[in-house]
């Protein structure tokens, strides 16, 4: 890690994050650099895997947004989010796709991906998460997650640090995951899927990926916890956190 | 019909015309036999005619020649006719029936020396010899005569004072006085009465007779036992001539001739042209013969070959046929006898049979090697092209995927199977290609819609910074429905493939739809939603939500064809089979039956233009395939009281 270089992030900084676009079609790769710059963002962009892992080699990004297809290179952008994955592990990456199959979804999210999102995106959206993840980042990285503690039960979740424990156990949710789950426990009836819709932050979004999602993050619980039952489904409306 | 059972039918018919082609071979080869034989048969008859030809001598007999019967066993002078028994019937009869006589030599080795005579006599009144009447002719008698071996005619008279042994004396020509008064002991033979007449049984030795061979016998009746008158005179010869009649023997002489052309199973016969039996040589085994004790021979046969034709028959006989053929003997231009060569076919019948049995038991083991190796074969064939159709079907599964891809086994076969087997491979392999192009379609397809459609989603947003017209909100909500139809294709492309990962666990049906219509009753607030049937306590093995995602489709689709302001009915039902119902009913638009089977297949919409979401049929569809997924039914139908649709999901129940 000693030859690795990376902004330091600052508390009110002035310093500008670098994020990286690694996007094969130069029109779509301009917008989303556009909307960045104008937001104050350093953007380095690249059209392939050879010319991302070149950059990177260099130097690293604060922030990588991967497109998975790349030309002729099918799986281009899981590889570039291995490559960065193994450089720095607490890097965020966020998937922006045409590939919205829920195959492709887990594995991206398996790579360690922060978040998953298929196309078209609203340019809007994709700055707000982007904002909320550099939040994220400069929160866990300087360890100050003592605010913002919720605690429901045996869970105890921080909303700024994106954190969440499970009787005391940490949990790893992706922000997407961690989103949703944050949606459940704020309120104690059920919560309709066009809402947890909503607080994915995401343009369109289908039933079932929510329910993808919803698996998901039963599975991660029940890896530290077996018997965790808490996450109830409210057939044809939505879910519930209850653990009666 | 199969392939091995054709293949069995057409060789067992094949296999079944050999023996009757067999059998037809015999009956070839049996008359070819046959026809040989005769060939064979007639010129043995013929040679032996020729060789004949020059004994002219043995033939050149008178017809009054008295005929000699061979006898094959000893004769005991008795009076009586036992002994005679075989050959009763050949007695040759004289005058009316006055008298018959039999004459036999002894064939035996040890007894060739006499010749044996037996006469039946008609007489009412026998008058016996009485010593007071000196004359010898003065009683019933019978009187011999023969040329001895000098030439000279001797007569013997055998007489008798009552029954029992004869006197026999040498006469002068007279008849009446005795020669030399002597009583001749060699003749003996003895007398006895009978109901019609008297019997006489006379033996007498037979150099006597040679080499002349002539012999005459006569009955002398006397009447009255007073007057002792000759009455009547009876004789085997003419009274008027002086020729004696001639002894006709079986000819030594032909016999010798003709032994070493004998053989057991054929008999060769000599007749004269009076159609007497000359010669009899073989035949010992024959069980019917022309010859055979029968001194004249009196089949039509022997008629035309004493007219000079040559003959060859089949003579049926018990079940046997006898083959005579016949030649004739010449002297010069005159027929004088006949050669009969008969042989009956038992021989060539029972080599026929032997070949016959070969045959049938080299067909039938043919048959059962063939059959077998039919069988083998057939069975081979049946469990290769088995073999193949199981791999085949388990190559793809019940939707036409492909599940794995597995040579077939058969491929480097040479044969039809393995050239069946290859081309099914390449054709599977080329579905394969195709069913994997078809497959990536729909991902391709949105990977490389939804990359224009963000472009401009993005210009969009842009623009929209910009200016803020009507036109740029159209365009966006034109974007988010090609978005919906690209995500729903999507859904339905993957449904299998995503179905496959989903885990499997027991859920209470019931409450899942109690609790499933309760809550789409708040999302729907104005919709009227109702639940009919239990509301827990029925168990299916399944994902709950996939059943939710599939409820979705059913609801949607009840909703966007629900009249305002009706109901829309879910109602939960377990039959007897087993099989858990759920029933989703609405009222309104009524579809016609022929499109009833096509909804399920995808891309085929009933939906009018009542909502402005595009539809694509794909709801119905992705429904059907989570229902098979679950071991269940989807069935859509319109409501008996024709006032809406009835859609009815069935699933098994847990076990």
């Amino acid at each position: 890690m000693a030859r690795v270089r990376k902004y330091k992030l600052l508390k009110g900084n002035h310093v500008k994050q670098t994020i990286a676009i690694v996007e094969d079609d130069a029109q779509q790769r301009s917008y989303y650099a556009d909307a960045l710059r104008a937001h104050d963002y350093i953007v380095v962009e690249l059209e392939d895997r050879a010319q991302a892992i070149a950059a990177f080699d260099e130097k690293l990004p604060d922030l990588a947004i991967l497109d998975i297809a790349l030309k002729s290179d099918v799986g281009g952008g899981y590889e570039v989010c291995r490559y960065l994955k193994q450089r720095e592990a607490s890097l965020p990456v966020v998937f922006l796709t045409s590939r919205g199959d829920e195959l492709d979804k887990i594995y991206g999210l398996q790579l360690g991906a922060w978040d998953y999102q298929t196309k078209p995106v609203s340019l809007e959206y994709l700055i707000v998460r982007i904002e909320s993840f550099f939040q994220i980042k400069q929160l866990t990285s300087t360890g100050n997650n003592s605010e913002s503690s919720n605690r429901s039960g045996e869970l105890n979740i921080n909303e700024k640090s994106m954190q969440c424990f499970w009787r005391e156990k940490e949990i790893n949710l992706t922000p997407t995951e961690f989103s949703i789950l944050a949606k459940l426990v704020e309120v104690d009836e059920a919560v309709s899927v066009d809402e947890l819709i909503k607080a994915t932050h995401q343009g369109v979004v289908e039933d079932n990926t929510i329910n993808t999602h919803i698996l998901h993050i039963r599975k991660k619980f029940k890896k530290v916890d077996a018997a965790f039952q808490c996450i109830k489904t409210r057939y044809g409306f939505g879910y519930q956190w209850s653990c009666e | 019909m199969k392939l091995g059972a054709r293949l069995l039918v057409f060789s067992s018919i094949f296999l079944v015309m050999l023996p009757w082609f067999g059998y037809h071979f015999i009956e070839k080869i049996e008359s070819s036999l046959l026809q040989g034989q005769e060939e064979a048969q007639s010129m043995s008859a013929s040679a032996i005619a020729t060789v004949l030809n020059g004994y002219t001598g043995l033939f050149d007999i008178d017809e009054h020649a008295l005929y000699v019967y061979p006898f094959k066993q000893s004769i005991n002078i008795d009076g009586y006719d036992e002994d005679w028994e075989q050959l009763k019937e050949q007695f040759t009869s004289y005058a009316n029936n006055s008298f018959s006589l039999l004459l036999a030599n002894n064939e035996l080795v040890n007894d060739t020396q006499y010749l044996y005579v037996y006469l039946k006599i008609t007489d009412k009144n026998i008058i016996y010899r009485n010593p007071r009447y000196s004359s010898l002719d003065s009683s019933d008698h019978i009187r011999l005569e023969y040329i001895d071996e000098h030439g000279d005619r001797n007569r013997l008279v055998v007489v008798t004072a009552a029954q029992g042994s004869i006197s026999v004396y040498e006469v002068k020509e007279d008849w009446t006085s005795w020669k030399n008064g002597k009583h001749v002991n060699l003749v003996y033979g003895v007398w006895r009465e009978t109901g019609s007449g008297y019997d006489v049984e006379i033996r007498m030795p037979r150099k006597w007779l040679e080499p002349n061979r002539r012999l005459s016998i006569s009955i002398v009746d006397v009447f009255g036992e007073n007057e002792r008158n000759i009455e009547d005179i009876v004789s085997t010869h003419i009274l008027d001539n002086d020729t004696l009649n001639p002894l006709l023997f079986q000819s030594h002489e032909i016999s010798s001739v003709l032994k070493n052309l004998s053989e057991s199973d054929s008999q060769i016969c000599v007749i004269d042209k009076f159609r007497r039996v000359r010669a009899v040589i073989g035949g010992q085994t024959l069980h019917a013969s022309l010859c055979h004790a029968i001194d004249r021979v009196s089949e039509s046969l022997v008629n035309k070959v004493l007219l000079g034709e040559e003959q060859v028959r089949r003579i049926d006989d018990e079940g046997e046929t006898l083959i005579v053929a016949a030649r004739p003997v010449y002297d010069g231009e005159e027929v004088i006898g006949a050669v009969l060569v008969s042989k009956n076919s038992r021989q060539i019948l029972s080599r026929q049979r032997d070949t016959l049995n070969d045959v049938i038991l080299a067909t039938l083991g043919i048959f059962a090697l063939v059959f077998i190796s039919l069988l083998f074969f057939s069975s081979w064939l049946a469990f290769r092209i088995n073999r193949l159709t199981k791999q085949t079907a388990s190559l793809i599964d019940e939707k036409g995927r492909f599940i794995s891809h597995v040579e077939l086994s058969d491929c480097d076969r040479s044969d039809e199977i393995g050239e069946l087997s290859r081309g099914f491979s390449a054709l599977l392999g080329r579905l394969n290609s195709y069913t994997r192009f078809l497959e990536t379609v729909p991902r391709m397809l949105r990977h490389e819609i939804l990359n224009p459609v963000n472009t401009i989603s993005m210009s969009l947003q842009n623009i929209r910074q910009r200016s803020d017209s009507d036109d740029i909100a159209i365009a966006s909500d034109a974007i988010k429905q090609l978005q919906l139809i690209v995500s729903s294709l999507t859904e339905a492309a993957n449904i299998d493939e995503a179905l496959v990962q989903d885990e499997i666990d027991e859920i209470d049906i019931a409450a899942l739809l109690s609790e499933y219509v309760d809550n789409s009753q708040l999302k729907h607030a104005d919709a009227r939603l109702r639940h009919i049937g239990d509301k827990s306590g029925v168990f299916v093995q399944g994902n709950d939500i996939r059943i939710v995602q599939l409820l979705d489709k059913l609801k949607d689709n009840a909703l966007d064809f629900a009249l305002p302001e009706t109901e829309i009915s879910f109602e939960l039902d377990v039959n007897q089979d087993n099989k858990v119902i759920i029933h989703v009913k609405n009222e309104g638009e009524y579809i016609p039956q022929e499109q009833l089977d096509l909804l399920f297949q995808g891309m085929i919409s009933r939906r009018s233009a009542k909502t402005d979401i595009p539809h694509l049929g794909i709801g119905l569809y992705v429904a059907f395939q989570i229902a098979q997924f679950h071991h269940g039914q989807l069935k859509v139908a319109n409501r008996v009281d024709k006032q809406g649709v009835e859609v009815s999901l069935v699933l098994p129940l847990s076990v």
